[in-house]
């Protein structure tokens, strides 16, 4: 399988301007990738086809006729079946929901119309995003592997040219971790800077709306769109956000690298370790001073993201579960019950301790513009696996996937999944950058710069 | 923390209608015990009496 190799989506958008590519072409590279790859990859569960070839050719005829809404103008784009899409079924990956068809689009969705993208089809998503497997999903880079997940769909479809850009959801590393496993660009933004209006919730009070590309630059330009206020989702940022590419050419020279020097480097797959060091090494050879911080309060983070989490889905999930409980996936099911088992006062006081934990990780980072870990301490695990075996030693699968992810969505902060290697069977391995509070631009200029030096990266392609 | 054991979880039953049979019970008793050590961390943090649990959105966007 050899994946339909986009360029850039800004290379793209001044091709369609030329006129040496029309979006109705765009959109059926995709379609062929659909056609090609999906009945092995299976990362879609809706593709509208026949919606979307008009809806390309209403985008050609606009910039033809000198309406441009900007940078997605003509682009296909996939979403996340978690996502509600307007009068398109949006089954949130259960089949509790297998015939809804929501009767509004989610904030994002409509951003991404208003800008002129074109929606290909929906992504699979593990059941309520409650898992990191994404059953039926596969792995492109090889079949008896998992995606990850939840938003496994959508990191799939981009690594297998079967999307060109896709939109995720992340509330313990469910952007990274298919991002990590499927060899693509995935980010979780700032809490509050991307709506989650029109998405089933998993956890108000962590989930996050962010990209999933093949490119860096992809994912700045994509985020420029989803970003900002809406009056829908009250944690949203105040006005616009700005524009993302302007920052990424800019100089790292100087810029400073935090190494967590506990934690997240232990209990690594020691091909993932060597892979993210190597990774440092190379941001060291671009001018950046590393240096290692202490991470404080692990286990703390580690435990409130838990209470909070399973609480809210419990909250969230309780009405449903009264009349549905048996239509749920056992491991589904197990959450939620477990998440009635959380005192009141423990969610409370995990809530409570969300600004002092994030106080004295920002004092840790003062010395430091990003910090860079592993994304996840092990390769794409293979299909039916539940426990992740590191050197020897076996883990939980889920507590496994999240435990180097889950504390920045607690704390709110900016981070990036993108490929740094892969192992000897061509499995790729991802480097996380983390920032501080809404700096996105300096995250993803550090990612920019890194990709594009490319000297430790070969360009990882399906392999199964 | 309270003991989460086969009691706590049939008393919590016959409060919320869970839907066990035995070998979910069981199962369910293994979740909790992975995760009891993980809300422990919780209870141990410090906490003000003015802190509020609902600040942190506002917080995080003054942080900027």
């Amino acid at each position: 399988m050899s994946p339909e190799h986009f360029p850039p989506v800004r290379e793209l958008a001044l091709q369609l301007r030329s006129g040496e590519v029309t979006a109705p072409e765009l959109l059926e590279r995709v379609l062929k990738g659909i056609e090609d790859t999906d009945h092995d990859v299976r990362a879609y569960t809706l593709v509208r086809a026949e919606d979307a070839r008009r809806e390309a050719e209403q985008a050609q005829e606009e910039l033809q006729s000198g309406r441009d809404r900007g940078s997605l103008h003509g682009l296909p784009i996939s979403v996340k079946d978690l996502i509600d899409t307007q009068g398109v079924v949006t089954t949130y990956g259960s089949p509790i929901f297998k015939a809804h068809v929501p009767a509004a689009d989610a904030t994002v969705v409509t951003k991404l119309k208003d800008a002129g993208a074109v929606i290909v089809g929906k992504t699979n998503t593990h059941e309520f995003a409650l898992g990191g497997i994404t059953p039926p999903t596969r792995n492109p880079h090889s079949l008896n592997r998992i995606p990850g997940g939840s938003s496994g769909g959508s990191a799939a479809a981009v690594a297998a040219g079967s999307a060109l850009l896709a939109v995720g959801s992340d509330t313990g590393g469910s952007i990274r971790i298919p991002a990590s496993y499927c060899g693509v660009v995935g980010m979780k933004p700032s809490y509050g800077l991307i709506s989650r209006a029109g998405v089933f919730p998993e956890s108000w009070s962590l989930d996050h709306l962010g990209p999933i590309t093949r490119f860096v630059e992809d994912a700045a330009v994509l985020l420029g769109v989803l970003a900002g206020q809406d009056p829908a989702d009250h944690t949203t940022i105040r006005g616009a956000a700005p524009d993302y590419t302007n920052a990424l050419t800019a100089s790292v020279d100087g810029l400073r690298v935090g190494i967590p020097s506990n934690h997240f480097f232990d209990d690594v797959d020691s091909t993932v370790e060597t892979s993210v060091r190597s990774a440092v090494d190379e941001l060291r050879e671009l001018g950046m001073i590393v240096r290692e911080i202490d991470f404080p309060n692990v286990s703390e983070l580690l435990g409130a993201h838990t209470a909070i989490d399973l609480a809210e889905i419990a909250a969230n999930h309780r009405r449903i579960y009264a009349t549905h409980a048996d239509e749920y996936l056992v491991e589904t099911k197990q959450l939620i019950e477990a998440g009635f088992f959380v005192p009141a006062h423990t969610y409370i006081d995990a809530l409570r301790a969300r600004p002092r934990l994030l106080g004295d990780l920002l004092e840790a980072m003062s010395d430091v513009d990003v910090v860079a870990t592993p994304t996840q301490p092990i390769v794409a695990p293979e299909v039916g696996a539940s426990v992740a075996a590191i050197n020897a030693k076996e883990e939980d699968l889920l507590f496994a996937m999240v435990r180097l992810l889950a504390p920045f969505n607690l704390l709110g902060l900016p981070a990036v999944s993108l490929p740094c290697g892969q192992n000897s069977e061509g499995l790729p391995i991802g480097l996380q950058l983390v920032g501080k509070p809404f700096d996105e631009p300096t995250v993803l200029r550090v990612a920019h710069h890194f990709e594009q030096s490319g000297s430790l990266r070969e360009d990882i392609v399906p392999v199964r | 923390m309270k003991q989460i054991n086969a009691e706590y979880v049939a008393e919590v039953t016959r409060l919320i209608p869970l839907r066990l049979d035995p070998d979910d019970a069981k199962t369910l008793l293994e979740v909790l015990a992975e995760i009891q050590p993980l809300l422990g961390a919780v209870d141990e943090l410090p906490a003000a009496p003015a802190d509020d649990p609902f600040a942190f959105p506002s917080i995080l966007r003054e942080g900027r």
